[in-house]
């Protein structure tokens, strides 16, 4: 016999909205989310149209 | 020594200009005031967790010779005898520099950084570091609780945050315990506390404050600016720690004189601006307080254009700047596995996950940003100064994670959507200015200026000031 988290809950006495909540992240899971985050502008930047001619900018007066 | 004349919270909140006048009419002296000053500092400071480390002891030794020089009228500058602090990734001699991190918690340097050392010529008083977000918030962070001391607590109301990174300079100067105080932003870091705390932060351009002896987070974007009650204290600092230095790759290598009378005639400037910034974007409640503010920008007598901002993705570029340029800089602390001795999690896995940025990511943000700086020259052709909200929301609440749900913003831009950032890739000067309240929290204005152009958006924010009295409004004294 199988029981679903809401009955787990109502065996243990929890409030079935408390066996909803989400397990916070694992650490692993949180260092993937930062690395995903770094892939996700990878592609944005590499969707971005620059002329050729354009040299990156390493001066910043006026 | 002649008898101290004025009371403790008329001191605390004081000027420059004020204290300037006080000292030398000999209503107080500079080691009174450095006395008063870094009780306050020592007293109050850890209530809001903005004392990294009290310099107090040091400080009274330049008091006594700066009062041994007013008292044979040597008048050095308007911050002679004056007390002050910095933010803790200001390097002071023989001193802890923590950069607001536990990794860094011991550690100390033999030199004090450029700014430090023009203030002394200046004979203001060091009296103290301020406390900051961890690494000035390199790689993100998801709570006000990312610092060494603790999370920044807010003058206004200790249950919010003081903002960042520079948390400890604004609640500094809030609560009174300094006049005035160095902050650094590479981006956003000092127009938000400035806004959160309410008072008067100014970011110079890029290039025109020596960094030399501060933290490295990003070389093209670090700038050391200041924060104080107004724009007139603001424009003296500036003056005082501005011009070139060979030990600051990224120096200019200018100078900048605090001359507000040049600037007198407003009406001959252009200011963009967007209704839109001030009546749509910001948070419900906070919106009848930007539409006085705009007012009173209106009520100057400045010509004003409806504009709106070039159109680019400034947080991926910007992110992706920095995030590059900090990898690079901490890459020893990252793969040798310290950076895990942080204090927020998200900032740890932040820095980590920035070394997977490629040499292309970081070029290819650096063209855009190529592109980003001609097409503001392109703006600042027909306009001199941009008028914005300089945060659309209030202070988050201290003791919790960050709300991350993206706020409900209209389609349509003005000004304000990307500001911060555009502003910060261009290396362009800004000031926050306090421009209302809201639920007991001062919300600013934000001015932003072509390069160099410090002296016009100073004048700008005075004569707001002049017209207005939300800079001096100040949370309920502590003695």
């Amino acid at each position: 016999m199988t029981f679903t988290r809401r009955q787990w809950a109502a065996l243990l006495g929890m409030s079935p909205l408390l066996a909803q909540t989400p397990a916070p992240p694992a650490p692993e899971a949180k260092l993937e989310k930062a690395n995903t985050d770094v892939r996700e502008a990878s592609k944005r930047l590499a969707e971005i149209e620059v002329p050729m001619d354009i040299e990156p900018a390493f001066r910043f007066s006026a | 020594m002649p008898k101290t004349k004025l009371d403790e919270n008329s001191i605390a909140f004081a000027t420059i200009g004020e204290l300037s006048a006080a000292l030398r009419n000999r209503e107080i002296s500079s080691v009174e005031l450095t006395k008063l000053l870094g009780r306050r500092l020592e007293k109050l400071g850890p209530e809001y967790n903005a004392l990294a480390y009290s310099l107090v002891k040091r400080g009274h030794k330049a008091a006594k010779d700066a009062d041994f020089d007013l008292k044979h009228e040597r008048f050095r500058s308007p911050l002679q005898g004056i007390p002050y602090a910095v933010k803790d990734l200001i390097a002071v001699a023989d001193h802890p520099t923590t950069w607001g991190a536990k990794p860094f918690a011991d550690q100390v340097f033999d030199e004090d950084a450029t700014v430090v050392r023009r203030l002394a010529s200046k004979q203001a008083i060091l009296i103290g570091k301020l406390s900051m977000v961890e690494l000035a918030g390199g790689g993100g962070y998801s709570s006000a609780a990312a610092s060494l001391q603790g999370p920044g607590l807010n003058p206004w109301n200790k249950q919010y945050w003081s903002g960042g990174s520079s948390s400890g300079s604004g609640a500094a100067v809030a609560a009174g315990l300094v006049p005035f105080a160095l902050g650094s932003e590479t981006s956003g870091s000092i127009i938000t506390p400035a806004c959160f705390c309410g008072v008067s932060g100014l970011r110079p351009t890029y290039g025109l404050v020596s960094r030399h002896g501060a933290m490295a987070l990003s070389w093209t974007l670090d700038k050391i600016g200041v924060l104080a009650r107004s724009a007139e204290d603001c424009g003296l600092v500036l003056h005082a720690i501005a011009g070139g230095d060979d030990d600051d790759p990224g120096s200019a290598q200018k100078s900048f004189y605090y001359a507000p009378q040049y600037y007198e005639n407003l009406s001959e400037l252009k200011i963009a601006y967007a209704e839109i910034d001030f009546a749509e974007w910001p948070d419900e409640p906070l919106r009848p307080a930007f539409a006085n503010a705009l007012a009173v920008v209106k009520s100057i007598g400045v010509p004003m254009l409806e504009s709106k901002l070039p159109d680019f993705p400034y947080g991926p570029l910007i992110t992706c700047i920095i995030d590059s340029e900090a990898a690079s800089i901490f890459e020893r602390f990252i793969r040798t596995g310290r950076v895990d001795q942080l204090a927020d999690q998200k900032q740890i896995d932040g820095l980590k996950a920035s070394l997977n940025y490629s040499a292309v990511d970081y070029l290819k943000a650096m063209r855009v940003r190529t592109q980003i700086q001609a097409a503001f020259r392109t703006l600042f052709a027909s306009v001199d100064l941009l008028v914005a909200p300089a945060r659309l929301n209030l202070p988050d609440r201290a003791d919790q994670p960050f709300d991350e749900t993206p706020p409900k913003r209209p389609d349509r831009k003005g000004v304000v959507s990307g500001l911060v950032q555009a502003a910060n890739l261009c290396g362009l000067p800004a000031i926050s200015i306090p421009c209302g309240f809201v639920n007991g929290f001062p919300i600013g204005l934000q001015i932003v200026g072509r390069p160099f152009s410090e002296n016009r958006i100073l004048a700008l924010a005075r004569e707001f000031q002049r017209r207005t009295d939300f800079h001096k409004q100040h949370p309920p004294a502590w003695t």
